[in-house]
């Protein structure tokens, strides 16, 4: 089934009345979670959500040429879906991919319908970038699992339904081979959700601690011992997926950081080395846009190369870095005082940054990926 | 739209297999003839491939491309440092000669002389250091005396003709063809930075040529939309043979018992190296669909374009060499080749602190 003139026009309508930005402050989750399933749930019950997802489970099973318009018409529009992201574009189509047929019937329509939020449950106070040397261990118990062990850096925990956990099942066996993914619904008994505050000051990750929490036999998502390739594959999912990129709040783009120089600013605007720091700004935010929006292209083409997703991560994250630094020192002395708006954007931006280089797989992990998978450079 | 079609996957691999067969960049280190070699490349690339008419309409018997096939050639031409005229032939003179070709006889003439391989172009850059003794209007196909000198015309020793925009005091230009083998045309070989598009200087003393018609708009310009995209596309190129030689050093060169790709030193630079590679590619690709559909967006997504590529060219070329370590600063290893041709192109039609300002002027206006 394809894409046509009509379910186009259908989605335009329905994105006409439906779509708003987010209406709640950055922080106010239960509320923000809220309306993302509202959101979800009118798109779903329309028959216009999951243009990449089987139609059995209610996607639309789009052909490329169909997700690409589909993507097109997201990219004019503001929509509040920011919490049900991972849900829809990485957590459902793996248990698609790699699950039973009844886990696919439990989850699968739950999830694109927003009904099921969903968190990854992957690094460890221990292991974040090396993340095949994590330590949480699922022994077996009775016909099930238990759980025991710390995750951090869990986006979304407290507010999320289900996880996928990656768990070490064999410990006799040598890092990523000994380890399963399991899917767990995040209110059993022994699970603990810690926020943990960042620099900004806002809490958006979690520390997870799991106490002898009691999974039953069908928790195991895919094969025993094959949790790496289910992970590396939500990997590649996460970076190619429609709408994954999704700018932080606090982070400025360029026509911000334009803004705020012309409004605080005052002769830096005319200063020849801000206008061309501007200038060069901008032509390295298309640039890195224009590569991310290629590599979506070729992926939904069914060509390039899914590990070049860690170029345009990487590409992104400096330019924002360099957003922030140029808004921060063109804004003069007073930017530390945040006592008003303008400057309060460029202090929050300006601590956020570090973050970007960091979160999602350290820069320096996407250039060893770079390198090992996109060059073939040896390990 | 970024992403290549199947076919203009198949231009390139089709240009790149011609390349690489009747081309090789270390020849750039031996001998002087790279005139010859740029023009017979041309012919033959012109008989195989029909590249003059890449561009020209269908119903002019051209294959009616558009600016996004042109970037995937040049993108190739760049790799391999090709000395075949592109840049003059493709960049300025044939889209002249079509706009020409409807009024004018001798345009049309010279057109289907470029696409039987009869003539290699090259082209002044307009000028109004040119005079022509005339005591009648310029009509097209009219002979007449030509005085003046013409600096750094590209394409030495591979063009025959060199197509001259001949600025009037109305303003106006006039299109001139002047061939170079006649003897009141003196050549005088510049000294290039890059030793693998030569250009040379040509003193005009009462030479023979032929009037062409008036020209006019972006084609006629000092710096034409598909010139700086040529240049653009091929500074991608040049990028990208700079990360293959680092890749393919990396992984056979063996210090402290390893090949020195593993060390994280080297293997990073080589991915940052292909991230600036992959977005100058992006936005080069995005300019070139801008310029073939007349977007309104197309001269900045052009500026844009050109200015990062040159940008990621200088940088990538340098870092080939820092990779290849002492080796990559011999004369005998081609890695110079590559970083004076990115040098060099960033200062056609401009250079980077102008062009960047040209942005700040746009984007802050």
């Amino acid at each position: 089934v394809s894409w046509d003139a009509d379910q186009q026009a259908r989605l335009r309508e329905f994105l006409a009345r439906h779509a708003t930005a987010p209406s709640h402050d950055f922080g106010d989750e239960a509320a923000s979670v809220e309306e993302a399933r509202t959101f979800q749930r009118a798109l779903f019950d329309a028959g216009l959500a999951g243009p990449n997802w089987p139609r059995r489970f209610g996607g639309l099973e789009l052909p490329p040429g169909g997700q690409a318009a589909y993507a097109a018409e997201l990219d004019e529009v503001s929509i509040p879906i920011s919490p049900l992201t991972l849900g829809l574009n990485v957590c459902g189509p793996a248990v698609i991919e790699f699950g039973t047929p009844d886990q696919r019937e439990r989850h699968g329509r739950a999830t694109l319908r927003g009904d099921e939020v969903w968190c990854q449950l992957w690094s460890e106070p221990e292991a974040g970038s090396d993340l095949a040397g994590l330590r949480t261990k699922a022994t077996p118990a009775g016909d099930g699992w238990n759980i025991s062990g710390t995750k951090i850096w869990t986006s979304g925990a407290h507010y999320s339904d289900y996880g996928l956990l990656l768990a070490r099942t064999e410990p006799e066996e040598p890092r990523h081979r000994g380890l399963s993914m399991f899917i767990i619904k995040m209110d059993m008994p022994g699970i603990t959700v810690r926020p943990v505050r960042q620099m900004t000051g806002d809490s958006e990750f979690n520390e997870v601690f799991l106490d002898d929490v009691i999974l039953p036999a069908d928790a195991l998502l895919g094969e025993r011992a094959a949790g790496w390739r289910v992970v590396t594959w939500m990997m590649g999912q996460e970076r190619t997926s429609v709408g994954m990129q999704l700018r932080h709040p606090l982070m400025l783009e360029w026509a911000d950081v334009r803004r705020l120089v012309a409004e605080m600013g005052g002769e830096h605007e005319r200063d020849p080395l801000v206008r061309a720091q501007l200038a060069a700004l901008h032509v390295r935010q298309r640039a890195a846009t224009l590569l991310n929006a290629r590599i979506q292209e070729e992926a939904v083409a069914g060509g390039g190369s899914a590990s070049l997703g860690s170029a345009a991560k990487v590409a992104e994250g400096a330019v924002m870095r360099d957003a922030a630094e140029l808004a921060c020192a063109a804004m003069g002395a007073p930017a530390w005082s945040g006592e008003d708006a303008a400057r309060a954007i460029a202090a929050g931006a300006a601590l956020q940054s570090p973050g970007l280089a960091i979160g999602g797989g350290t820069d320096e992990i996407q250039l060893n990926t770079l390198g090992e998978r996109v060059l073939g450079l040896p390990r | 739209v970024l992403a290549l079609t199947d076919e203009q996957r198949a231009i390139a691999e089709s240009v790149q297999g011609m390349l690489d067969r009747g081309w090789r960049v270390r020849s750039l280190l031996e001998d002087a003839s790279v005139g010859q070699a740029g023009a017979d490349l041309w012919r033959r690339l012109n008989r195989d491939f029909g590249l003059a008419g890449l561009l020209v309409p269908a119903e002019l018997g051209g294959s009616g491309a558009s600016a996004m096939e042109l970037a995937v050639v040049a993108e190739q031409f760049g790799r391999t440092l090709c000395p075949a005229p592109l840049l003059p032939m493709l960049g300025s003179a044939v889209p002249m000669l079509v706009g020409l070709a409807p009024e004018s006889s001798p345009a049309r003439e010279i057109l289907a002389r470029v696409d039987a391989g009869d003539v290699v172009l090259t082209c002044a850059a307009p000028t109004a250091e040119v005079r022509v003794e005339a005591d009648a209007p310029l009509a097209p196909g009219r002979t007449v005396s030509v005085e003046g000198t013409l600096g750094a015309v590209p394409a030495r020793g591979a063009a025959d003709t060199v197509l001259v925009p001949m600025r009037g005091e109305d303003s106006s230009t006039q299109l001139l063809a002047v061939g170079l083998d006649q003897p009141d045309v003196t050549t005088v070989p510049l000294e290039s930075l890059d030793l693998s598009r030569p250009h040379v200087d040509l003193r005009l003393d009462s030479a023979t040529g032929v009037v062409l018609g008036p020209v006019s708009g972006d084609v006629a310009s000092a710096a034409p939309a598909l010139a700086r995209l040529i240049v653009a596309a091929e500074a991608v190129g040049v990028s990208a043979a700079a990360l293959d030689i680092a890749v393919e050093y990396a992984k056979d060169r063996v210090a402290f018992g390893r090949p020195i790709g593993s060390f994280q030193a080297i293997k990073h630079r080589c991915a940052q190296m292909l991230i600036g590679l992959e977005q100058a590619r992006s936005l080069v690709r995005y300019a070139a669909w801008a310029v073939a559909d007349e977007d309104p967006g197309a001269e900045l997504a052009l500026d844009e374009a050109v200015w990062f590529a040159h940008e990621t060219s200088i940088r990538l070329t340098a870092d080939l060499i820092r990779v290849l370590g002492g080796i990559g600063f011999t004369w005998e290893h081609e890695a110079h080749l590559y970083y004076r041709r990115a040098r060099a192109a960033a200062l056609l039609f401009g250079d980077q602190f102008s062009r960047r300002e040209r942005l700040a002027e746009e984007l802050l206006a």
